[in-house]
């Protein structure tokens, strides 16, 4: 430092020297100015900071000749301020040097005389290098910081769109450029503008421009860890080729700086910044930003590539969750439903092979069983192959056959059968064969014959089966001897029918009632009693059969159905299909099966003969016994009146009681001899016995025996014989005449006329009592006599024309006195006559009189020999 | 004491004369007869008889006619009536009762008897 002396005129030399030396030892400058801002002092740090020596700075204003022209007023206006006392405390400005401009950090401080400013001293440090220091860490610093806030974005979001964008913006931003965009390379070397950063007033934005660049297969093809960025400070002096120039122009470029973006060994794009208002320096920081920043996107391009496969791979793994949700739920449900499946599957299983195994159990035991059966069998069980030939002969049929079974086993089944049956045993497994029926019951239709041992044959009764096993056929056939249930077969509908010509031949009715009192069974003789038909009555309640105004079904019958109980011999009405009801005499028998009551059988019979029978006889008894009683009256009476011995002074009475005794007793034995007569001559006990007798004398006689009856009667009988032989049994027909004048004396009034005639005929008239005598041809029709007896009594009423001829017809209910007959007059008559072939009948009319007639046949020859008489 | 008169109605002469005889000899009652139910209607009511004495089967007019007839008539209808009948069966008797006759006496009867029987019906103090 080279200090004027009249800067410190008050120093020594000596001291001036010393504080020559101090300030030029110091490493700061040192510049002294006077007031005018002339430089008066510039140490040796001062020119080597400045280059300039002091000879050529001094008394130069220090704005004038080392400050940087912007720089200029402030520094005066700050040196100003000093010299007003106003000292600023620290200070930078740049000092333009021969070698470039510096920076320089200043202190001031003035040296003041009486107050005065006199001199300004400016110490100051070149702090260019810390400067650029400075500024290249504070550019390190931010380019750190926006490589961090670059990462750290990158590491916060995946979106490469938005780090792509904020990227170029804040490159743009920090190199302040005017331009910086990011390039993506497809195929072929063409690409496009993928993000840009661009003041869109200044430049135009090529966003989305598609770009070919024919170098860049040469500047980015090879291999990438050979590529490197490019910087190009002014495009128009850095050689290029033409076609990359114009492109460069195109877009108004000047300086261009480009990174490639390497991702995965390959060139994925370019990171650019253009520089357009200026050629530019690239700084090689910035270049080295670039690269790093080209490294960080190509991270995050990588990491947004794996972050959209990710996403992608994300959502299709969501997809495939879902899916696998879903499928995991389908399969879940399937395996639930599977495993329910399973479940029953394996229950089923389970109870199929606790079955099977039951089955097996069964199936030894019934193999068992099979071969005990088998054997004990009583039935003969013999199989045959296909070809008849014998593979099975239980002991059943070695007992039934006679053979045993070591001799039988292979033989042909026709050894078994009778020859005569053979035909018919092929013909039928013929058949058999080819049918589909595995199973057949012979002997349905016609017994089957076999053949033992000793040749003897006999009926059996066969059931066949075919058992199919794989391609063998075996019949299996089990034979039952049914010889005797044949026979027991023959006997039950030999006996069948038996009973039912019994029950179809029973006079009596039968039928069967079940336990609902239904009829079940109706024999012939019971349907016709009752007026239906066997169906008809089948199946009906027994009501229909009983009298309707029952208020219930008989004791009887529901005795024998309930208790059991056998009633016989009851009486009571039935009721034809007419209406009408009819007595009947039943006996009514459970049905018993086992011990238990099935049914009712009701035999019956109608006992209304009987019953008019009976009261024929009971009044026939009372009229006989009145009729044995009135002679015996008088009989009695009369002879107790003689005993006493009251009338022995009577001769007159006594005679009188005597006589009326012996006609009595007359009569009563005439009674008698009647009775029996008729009941003789009915029953065949008296055989008439004929001869040739002139039928007017016998007409004569049987006239002149009731002459005194008629006398009596006061009746006179008229007779006209007729001379004819006829061969009679004499006394009967006197007998007969004598009971037809005697009927019709009584019924005659008193005055009246009997008539008793005869005449010939060949042919017999219609009558009421018609005995058919066997028909004949004309020619041999015999000739009759028909001989009548005529009152005019009172008649016979129409009712009793059809039956006066019965035995005890006139008895009745009523007792009016039918004039000491017995009722059996007519019956003899009709008897007697029957007897002789004649026939008897009656016309009558009440009140006018009636006419009996009676024939007897006659032979021509006897005409004549009665008219020779 | 009034004799008492009897009538006897019925169709066989021999048993009206041995009633006859029997009732005159035995207690000389007077014995009126009738031979059928018309004549003895007539004499019931001419005779008016302490005690008819009916029989059962006769011709035309039967006992039991006979006597419903002697009841219709107020001339006769206080004489009592005594059946006189063989018809002795249970049926024949029960058909009398119902009729309302005192009595009935069988033939053959004892006609020693007989007035006894008759007094004893008839509470006659003999």
């Amino acid at each position: 430092m080279t200090i004027e002396r009249e800067c410190a005129p008050h120093l020594l030399p000596d001291q001036q020297e010393w504080m020559t030396t101090l300030l030029n030892t110091l490493p700061a400058l040192v510049v002294v100015m006077d007031i005018q801002g002339r430089i008066v002092g510039f140490n040796q740090a001062c020119e080597r900071v400045s280059g300039y020596t002091f000879a050529e700075v001094q008394s130069r204003c220090l704005w004038q000749v080392l400050l940087v022209p912007e720089e200029q007023e402030q520094v005066q206006s700050m040196f100003q301020q000093l010299l007003t006392h106003q000292i600023p405390y620290q200070h930078q400005h740049g000092w333009r040097t021969k070698t470039g401009d510096r920076l320089i950090a200043w202190s001031h401080s003035v040296v003041k005389q009486s107050d005065t400013v006199q001199w300004v001293i400016g110490t100051g440090i070149d702090i260019t290098e810390q400067q650029q220091s400075a500024l290249a860490l504070q550019q390190q610093i931010e380019h750190e910081q926006l490589l961090s806030a670059i990462a750290a974005r990158i590491r916060q979001s995946l979106d490469l769109h938005t780090i792509l964008n904020t990227t170029v913006a804040e490159v743009r931003h920090l190199l302040e450029t005017d331009r910086v965009l990011i390039f993506k390379l497809e195929k072929n070397w063409n690409g496009i503008v993928l993000v840009e950063s661009v003041d869109t007033d200044q430049w135009p934005s090529i966003l989305g421009t598609q770009i070919r660049d024919p170098c860049f297969p040469d500047i980015y093809g090879g291999s990438p860890d050979q590529l490197h960025a490019s910087a190009i400070e002014n495009i128009y002096t850095a050689n290029l080729t033409p076609c990359h120039l114009e492109l460069l122009i195109q877009f108004q470029i000047q300086a261009n700086l480009v990174v490639p973006i390497i991702l995965e060994n390959q060139v994925w794009g370019l990171l650019m910044a253009h520089h357009c208002r200026s050629p530019r320096p690239w700084e090689s920081l910035e270049i080295k930003l670039l690269s790093r920043l080209a490294t960080h996107l190509a991270i995050a391009i990588q990491q947004s590539q794996l972050y959209c496969q990710l996403q992608s791979e994300l959502t299709e793994r969501e997809q495939v969750e879902v899916v696998l949700q879903e499928a995991k739920y389908n399969l879940e449900q399937r395996v639930s439903e599977r495993t329910a499946a399973l479940r029953t599957a394996n229950q089923q299983l389970r109870a199929e092979l606790h079955t099977r195994q039951q089955a097996e159990a069964a199936l030894q035991q019934s193999q068992k069983r099979f071969s005990g059966i088998l054997e004990i069998a009583e039935d003969a069980i013999i199989s045959v192959d296909a070809s008849q030939t014998i593979t099975l002969f239980n002991q059943g049929a070695e007992k039934m056959f006679g053979y045993r079974r070591d001799e039988i086993l292979g033989q042909s089944l026709e050894v078994l059968l009778p020859p005569e049956f053979l035909q018919t045993h092929q013909r039928y497994m013929q058949t058999y064969e080819q049918a589909d029926m595995l199973a057949r019951h012979r002997s349905e239709r016609q017994p089957i014959l076999a053949k033992r041992r000793d040749g003897t044959c006999f009926t059996v009764e066969a059931s066949i089966s075919k058992l199919q096993l794989g391609t063998e056929q075996v019949f299996t056939a089990i034979l039952r001897d049914i010889t005797e249930r044949v026979e027991a077969q023959s006997s039950l509908m030999q006996l069948t029918r038996q009973n039912e010509l019994i029950l179809n031949s029973m006079g009596e009715g039968l039928c069967g009632l079940n336990l609902e009192t239904q009829i079940t069974f109706v024999n012939p003789a019971a349907a016709k009693l009752l007026g239906y038909t066997i169906n008809a009555l089948i199946g009906q309640p027994i009501e229909l059969i009983l009298e309707p105004q029952l208020p219930q079904i008989p004791a009887p019958f529901l005795d024998s159905l309930t208790s059991g109980a056998t009633h016989r011999f009851i009486t009571d009405h039935f009721r034809r299909r007419d209406g009408s009801l009819f007595p009947v005499e039943y006996v009514s028998t459970p049905i018993r099966e086992q011990t238990q009551i099935v049914g009712a059988v009701i035999t019956f019979k109608d006992i209304s003969d009987r019953q008019v029978v009976e009261r024929m006889k009971n009044e026939f008894i009372s009229v006989v016994s009145h009729e044995l009683r009135t002679p015996l009256t008088s009989i009695h009476g009369s002879l107790r009146m003689l005993a006493s011995g009251l009338l022995a002074a009577q001769p007159d009475k006594s005679q009188r009681l005597i006589n009326i005794a012996a006609d009595s007793t007359d009569r009563l034995v005439r009674l008698i001899n009647d009775i029996l007569d008729v009941e003789r001559i009915e029953s065949g006990q008296v055989s008439m016995t004929k001869h040739p007798c002139n039928i007017a004398d016998l007409m004569t006689q049987a006239a002149d025996t009731m002459q005194g009856m008629a006398r009596q009667m006061q009746v006179n009988i008229a007779v006209q014989p007729l001379p004819i032989l006829a061969d009679v049994d004499g006394d009967r027909i006197v007998q007969t005449l004598t009971n037809l004048l005697s009927n019709a004396i009584k019924f005659s009034h008193a005055g009246g006329t009997v008539w008793l005639t005869a005449h010939r005929s060949s042919q017999p008239p219609s009558c009421t009592l018609a005995e058919a005598t066997p028909a004949r041809s004309a020619a041999e029709k015999p000739l009759q006599v028909c001989i009548q007896v005529e009152d005019q009594g009172r008649g016979i009423p129409a009712d009793k024309i059809d039956t006066i001829f019965e035995r005890f017809q006139q008895a009745d209910s009523s007792d009016a006195r039918n004039h000491e007959g017995t009722g059996l007059g007519l019956a003899i008559c009709h008897s007697i006559v029957q007897q002789h072939g004649g026939q008897i009948w009656v016309e009558s009319q009440l009140g006018k009189g009636s006419t009996f007639t009676f024939t007897l046949p006659i032979h021509a020859q006897d005409m004549f020999s009665a008219s020779e008489t | 004491m009034t004799a008492k008169c009897i009538l006897v109605i019925d169709n066989e002469h021999y048993i009206q004369e041995v009633v006859q005889i029997a009732l005159e000899t035995i207690k000389h009652w007077q014995v009126v007869t009738a031979s059928s139910g018309a004549e003895g209607l007539l004499k019931a009511e001419q005779a008016q008889p302490d005690v008819i004495l009916l029989d059962v089967m006769m011709p035309d007019m039967d006992g039991a006619t006979t006597y419903q007839k002697l009841q219709a008539n107020p001339h006769t209808q206080q004489i009592p009536v005594l059946l006189l009948t063989a018809k002795v069966q249970t049926v024949d008797q029960n058909r009398y009762k119902e009729l309302g006759v005192l009595a009935t006496i069988p033939k053959p009867f004892d006609p020693l008897q007989l007035p006894n029987q008759i007094a004893d019906v008839l509470g006659w103090q003999l």
